[in-house]
């Protein structure tokens, strides 16, 4: 009999295979709520994980999927907003694409105002937006989540190269300046300087720049033509990256900081400086 | 009370007798290997489900535990020959202190024992934290109200099945109380308001009286808070044995 169970079984399996329907379906909050009663935070763990699941299934449309897997974390974060790894497996994990990060964004900033402690949550926004290459919106959020509890004293760091990024250096030079003022521990006051004087020649060989162009009405060719014009006595050194240039395609100075970009642009032919 | 004693020490051995007890023990068990499982599927966030998970099933399995003994052990005895003994040795009264108490023990040991595999599962995974111990005072608070509910249906109904749904519908009323007073004072329809506001009132606050979500991420309300709630639930348990023992009384046995 156990044989006949167990062939049975196989055989069922093998011979039969049904084309069942797969049912999507997150009941609406307020039922939950009202069902689960106290056991509201067991049930947030049970959408959790029914979440995680669902990053595995096969969709034919990538939004689908992205919607699927968010209204499970959705209803998670909702009934437990303390699930914060839930905001991270929903806003980052899956946000891929231009339209799939904008509403992982989406998702983070809603649970921004449920969770707004939490400095992992603007921190995630903040790289979402960073993908997106908007970097003064990164750098306002990491700029909020640098003041939450317990937030890493990296996040601190890290806006100064965003500003410079973002094209802003002389708001990552003010940034740094009230830093400075703000820190009594001398080691972080070391990379502190360190960075600040890294900005603060941008800011100078920038200001050049502009007289330069107020002057001829043009952008000069390299770094060195600010010098020949007399604006500059000596390209400061750079100690934090790998030596100023001029970025010819947006006119701007920039430091070989980031080699594999450096080589991109020097590929296109951005970066005269490079050569 | 020296009666009551003795009555609630014979309920709290028949207790644990009864096979009710051991197979409650035994799914306990079963729960604690899923609660690992849960953790498992939970990313990121394992530690506060095998906590969480693990405090629900003591929940969920005490109160199987509590409701379906009571009742039933009342119904044995009326049926069997038992009730007549106890009621000859000892006053009506005495008789239903003891089931209270007797059964008030039973819930504290099964809280006990089960407790004591969920923190070596809690130990043997990393998770554990000194606040999920605070999570079976509210649990105990929450059964013993529950215990005293069963124990007046008991008393009030003939049948045993009926005593069981009321009280497992009760339980899941006074659960579900508060989201819909939240709905209720949310929505258009405001004329229902104080009805729901007497219902949520009346019946037991289980939604104060449960601090599972606070102290699986290892968070704890005040001290006050655990003496009002301790407070609070004495004064209705009392208030339901007053009830209990009305209808006891009038009762002919």
């Amino acid at each position: 009999m156990l044989g006949f169970m167990f062939f049975g079984s196989r055989v069922l399996e093998n011979k039969f295979s049904l084309k069942k329907e797969e049912f999507f379906y997150v009941p609406p909050l307020n039922y939950l709520k009202v069902a689960s009663g106290s056991f509201q935070s067991f049930c947030a763990d049970i959408f959790y994980i029914r979440g995680i699941l669902a990053i595995t299934e096969q969709f034919k449309d990538r939004m689908s999927w992205v919607d699927w897997v968010q209204k499970n974390f959705e209803v998670a974060t909702d009934l437990d907003p303390k699930l914060t790894q839930g905001y991270f497996f929903a806003g980052v994990v899956i946000a891929h694409g231009e339209e799939g990060i904008k509403k992982g964004i989406q998702f983070l900033e809603r649970g921004l105002k449920q969770n707004t402690k939490e400095w992992q949550i603007p921190y995630w926004i903040g790289f979402n937006y960073y993908q997106l290459g908007d970097y003064l919106k990164a750098v306002e959020f990491y700029e909020q989540a640098a003041h939450l509890p317990d937030a890493p004293g990296f996040l601190k760091s890290i806006q100064p190269m965003y500003y410079y990024r973002a094209g802003r250096p002389d708001l990552g030079l003010l940034y740094l300046q009230g830093l400075r003022n703000s820190v009594g521990d001398p080691k972080q006051l070391e990379w502190i300087e360190e960075k600040l004087k890294w900005i603060q020649n941008i800011v100078y060989l920038e200001d050049k720049l502009k007289q330069f162009k107020a002057l001829y009405g043009y952008c000069p060719e390299r770094i060195e033509d600010l010098k020949g014009a007399g604006l500059l006595e000596e390209i400061p050194e750079d100690h934090f990256g790998g030596g100023y240039y001029l970025d010819t395609d947006n006119c701007r100075i920039k430091s070989k900081f980031n080699l594999s970009q450096g080589n991109k642009e020097a590929k296109s032919g951005g970066c005269k400086g490079c050569e | 009370m020296r009666e009551a004693f003795a009555v609630a020490v014979l309920n709290f051995k028949q207790g644990l007798r009864e096979k009710l007890f051991w197979g409650v023990i035994f799914f306990f068990a079963f729960f604690l290997s899923l609660c690992v499982l849960l953790g498992k599927l939970s990313p990121g966030e394992t530690e506060k489900v095998l906590r969480n998970a693990g405090l629900s099933g003591i929940e969920l399995s005490g109160l199987v535990l509590v409701v379906f003994s009571l009742v039933l052990s009342f119904k044995k005895e009326e049926e069997s020959r038992f009730l007549e003994i106890y009621l000859s040795n000892f006053s009506r009264t005495n008789y239903l202190s003891g089931k209270v108490i007797g059964y008030l023990l039973i819930c504290l040991f099964y809280l006990l024992l089960s407790g004591l595999g969920y923190i070596l599962i809690l130990f043997l995974y990393k998770s554990f934290i000194w606040q999920v111990a605070a999570g079976f005072y509210s649990l105990f608070l929450k059964l013993s109200i529950l215990i005293c509910f069963s124990l007046v249906f008991c008393c009030l109904f003939s049948s045993p099945i009926i005593s069981l749904f009321c009280s497992l519908s009760l339980y899941l009323a006074s659960e579900a109380a508060y989201p819909a007073l939240k709905i209720v004072s949310l929505g258009p329809n405001r004329v229902t308001l104080p009805l729901f506001k007497l219902i949520y009132y009346l019946l037991p606050n289980m939604n104060k009286l449960d601090i599972k979500s606070l102290v699986v991420y290892g968070e704890l309300p005040s001290l006050s808070f655990f003496f009002s709630t301790g407070l609070y639930t004495l004064v209705y348990i009392l208030f339901l044995w007053l009830i209990a023992r009305f209808i006891f009384l009038k009762r002919e046995y």
